[in-house]
């Protein structure tokens, strides 16, 4: 998956389905992806759904930010809630389990937005993956890094 | 979906609804709404004029009292001496009158005639603080006739806002109209509250008055009579869909109606534990919709957006959004459009 990618749009991965936020507010959620085997990943857009076509209702909340959840896009930073998707990925590639399998989507959301529920790194994971898990998902948007910022941090962990 | 997207326009400051409240219905007949319209506007410059060079005043001088010559094409109507006797128009003021009674006793208000008692706003205003549980902020006592008809514009615009009728409409009721004591615009604004509100009265139906109108053409006066319909044909309480299996349980079998709350309660409840809220009365807590489209995400595997909704509603406006949100949440899972108006949900009343 090329992180340059998710620069400009929220790209959320769950059982080969994509969601996909472009920053002009226009999503495609649920479109199946398909993996090539130079690892390009393709989504089928005749088969992908777009937001306005289930407005109000959000089947994957554990992949979003609090805030995501209680604000409408355009009262809050879309690269910031796009950065915390991204910790819940590699929270996801980490441990290899799904954030909150035993929830239903609303309990899930209920409880992010409202009652501070959050994934739990367990001990066993790499340092420098679960630091970056955590500074990615900081409580305050603003104090999320951007993805030029996380970049260099997973080069230097490549090595 | 039109409810939601019913664009909430900013209230429109009161001389800018001059355009609508002068329109009666004779508007749509020939040149005359044209002429008319010519004229508002005119009024309405002067009046903005007036706003601006006379700050510390804000009472508008302008719309001499109604002057009893007509100009060339003018209309004016009004009820037939003998409508009075029509003993179902009887029945349908003494059923209004009672109702308002009913409604506003406990604040030691006796209405004795519709038209002396109305006129000036104040009842209306109480009426509709009453109904929609709202206080509307007009002054309390109005002597001046000005002051009136500037307290009966803001109540009437809050009223049409209640109905849900938009600012463009055709209303069957206007300042003038009313404040001039004229019965059938005030029956017409009664009736639909009572239709609105779902106000536990039976109105007679298809009543309708004779009402004299006369129009000045080339220099002499002609009139006619047309008839004027009040009331139409309704269901019980105003309801207008077909009966299903819920009317048929409200009159048959009374004393069912517990159990089947009783376990729509307990479906309720099981899924609504998950997210820690819990259900106690069906009449008084599924009004503001924002159970209901909880439930909605708990039964059908989604969560709500809590921008999409009021979770703590205030207004009459954000529970009807709520409901009719729940209710376009329904639809797109595929459930048949409800039978129900938002606005019959969230009407909701203290049971007697």
């Amino acid at each position: 998956m090329n992180i340059e990618f998710l620069k400009c749009k929220h790209l959320l991965i769950r059982d080969r389905r994509a969601t996909i936020q472009f920053q002009t507010n226009l999503a495609i959620v649920n479109g199946p992806i398909f993996i090539d085997e130079d690892l390009t990943a393709r989504i089928n857009m005749a088969d992908a759904q777009f937001s306005f076509q289930q407005r109000g209702r959000c089947y994957y909340p554990a992949w979003m930010s609090p805030e995501a959840l209680q604000k409408k896009p355009g009262d809050r930073n879309l690269e910031a809630c796009d950065m915390w998707s991204f910790a819940v990925l590699l929270w996801e590639l980490a441990t290899r389990e799904v954030p909150f399998a035993d929830l239903t989507p609303m309990e899930v959301g209920m409880k992010v937005a409202l009652e501070g529920l959050r994934i739990t790194i367990p001990p066993g994971i790499s340092s420098h993956l679960s630091k970056l898990i955590r500074i990615c998902m900081n409580e305050d948007p603003g104090k999320r890094p951007t993805f030029d910022m996380v970049l260099p941090i997973l080069d230097k962990m490549k090595r | 979906m039109a409810t939601l997207t019913r664009p909430k326009s900013p209230r429109p400051p009161v001389s800018a609804k001059k355009d609508d409240k002068d329109e009666s219905f004779w508007d749509k007949i020939g040149t005359l709404g044209r002429k008319k319209r010519i004229k508002e506007v005119q009024e309405v410059e002067q009046e903005g004029k007036h706003a601006i060079d006379s700050p510390g005043n804000p009472t508008n001088p302008d719309l001499a009292p109604e002057e009893y010559a007509l100009e060339e094409n003018e209309e004016r109507s009004m009820l037939e001496p003998r409508a009075y006797d029509d003993p179902k128009l009887q029945e349908l003021i003494f059923v209004l009158i009672e109702w308002i009674n009913d409604e506003l006793a406990d604040q030691r208000i006796i209405v004795k005639d519709l038209e002396e008692d109305l006129y000036d706003g104040q009842i209306l205003q109480k009426l509709l603080e009453k109904l929609n549980q709202e206080k509307l902020d007009v002054p309390e006592v109005t002597q001046s006739e000005e002051g009136q008809k500037q307290k009966l514009a803001i109540v009437l615009e809050a009223v049409n806002k209640a109905l849900g009728l938009p600012r463009w409409s055709n209303t069957k009721w206007s300042v003038e109209s009313i404040h001039s004591k004229n019965l059938v615009p005030i029956l017409h604004l009664l009736v639909s509250l009572v239709r609105h509100f779902r106000a536990p009265v039976r109105l007679p139906e298809n009543v309708s008055v004779g009402v004299v109108v006369v129009q000045k053409k080339e220099g002499s006066l002609s009139h006619r009579t047309i008839k004027e319909e009040i009331t139409s044909t309704y269901d019980d309480l105003g309801m207008r869909c077909e009966r299903d299996a819920f009317d048929t349980l409200f009159d048959h079998h009374p004393d069912k109606l517990q159990v089947v709350k009783k376990s729509l309660i307990t479906f309720v409840n099981k899924h609504l534990a998950k997210v820690n809220l819990e259900v106690t009365d069906l009449d008084t807590q599924f009004h503001d919709g924002v159970f209901l489209s909880l439930l909605m995400g708990l039964v059908e595997g989604f969560f709500v957006p809590l921008h999409d909704f009021y979770l703590t509603p205030q207004t009459f406006e954000q529970k009807v959004h709520n409901v009719a949100f729940a209710f376009q949440l329904m639809q797109d899972v595929g459930l048949a459009k409800p039978k129900a108006r938002p606005e019959d949900c969230s009407n909701f009343f203290p049971q007697k």
